[in-house]
């Protein structure tokens, strides 16, 4: 019966996908990156950083944040993109693959082909780290970093 | 049991009804076909055991001839339709059920995989939205915070303002 064949390819197949990783999952990493001035000079809250602001004013003590970039980056795992960031630095943005419900990458800021620091995070899908401490201006560059 | 004159082998009427049922073994046979020459109390008695069995088919074969077999016939699958209109009603329902039940399990099992994969509900708790696994750089000091409401995992790091070509740097700024 051409129906329970077919049945059975799709137990079969979902079977095989239950066992396998997640191909597509893993495919493309989407990462949002804001790059935020923080600084003290004035009081000012952008108004695409609400909800970020708050979450930052827990820890940070700065009266201005000023959204002065969005990047988005589609991303496979190995893959790297790079972020053009103010004062010359570059953060380069590499997934490595994946552990549980967390993405790994590495993160790095590079200024005039030379590092300024790396680190190998595990992210959180749907979740945010902010990197900050860069100067700029007469501020502080943070970059907040979003996995989708 | 007893010997006939010129036959040394004894009368034994239980492997007699075993030959006649043919269920004598080969050796009961070679004795028994030895001993029914010389005695004709055994071989009467074999020919009862034949003239029986006869009468016996015989009776089995006319009660048969005489039994109203298509009657009986005719009763079991009357009873057997009655019983089958009565499972009609479930068996359709069941029918589809029983074709669809492959399918349905399929739906259900990438429903499972996916539905987590696509809308990821986190089980966030008290996790920090990220794990830092290692830090290098030319950095002065490094901190390392966690917002109370999300857990929100935020690196702070101080530049090496006296590496080669930071001061430049700082000039362009």
């Amino acid at each position: 019966m051409p129906f329970r064949k077919f049945s059975m390819v799709l137990l079969l197949a979902a079977a095989v996908m239950l066992l396998l990783p997640p191909a597509w999952a893993a495919a493309q990493v989407n990462i949002g990156i804001k790059t935020i001035l923080a600084s003290n000079d004035q009081q000012y809250e952008d108004p695409q950083l609400k909800g970020i602001i708050d979450e930052l004013q827990t820890v940070f003590r700065f009266t201005a944040y000023r959204l002065l970039k969005q990047d988005h980056l589609s991303l496979g795992t190995g893959e790297t993109g790079n972020v053009n960031l103010p004062g010359g630095r570059i953060l380069s943005v590499t997934p490595t693959g994946n552990r549980g419900d967390r993405t790994q990458m590495a993160l790095q800021i590079t200024k005039q082909n030379r590092q300024i620091f790396e680190t190998h995070i595990e992210l959180l899908k749907r979740g945010t780290i902010t990197v900050g401490g860069p100067r700029h201006a007469n501020g502080y560059l943070l970059l907040n970093i979003t996995s989708k | 049991m007893k010997t006939t004159p010129g036959n040394p082998t004894r009368c034994d009427h239980e492997q007699l009804s075993r030959y006649h049922d043919g269920e004598a073994t080969s050796q009961e046979i070679r004795r028994i076909e030895a001993h029914l020459p010389h005695c004709p109390d055994c071989r009467n008695m074999l020919a009862d055991f034949d003239r029986l069995g006869h009468l016996m088919r015989s009776h089995g074969e006319r009660a048969l001839a005489a039994a109203d077999t298509s009657a009986v016939m005719q009763r079991l699958l009357t009873r057997r339709q009655q019983r089958r209109e009565a499972f009609a009603g479930w068996r359709n329902w069941f029918k589809p059920a029983r074709l669809f039940l492959p399918v349905t399990v399929t739906v259900l099992a990438l429903a499972i995989y996916i539905i987590p994969q696509s809308f990821k509900i986190e089980p966030h708790g008290q996790a920090p939205s990220a794990i830092i696994n290692s830090f290098t750089g030319s950095v002065t000091s490094v901190m390392l915070f966690e917002t109370p409401n999300t857990h929100q995992t935020i690196i702070w790091f101080k530049e090496d303002s006296t590496a080669k070509g930071e001061n430049d740097a700082l000039q362009k700024i």
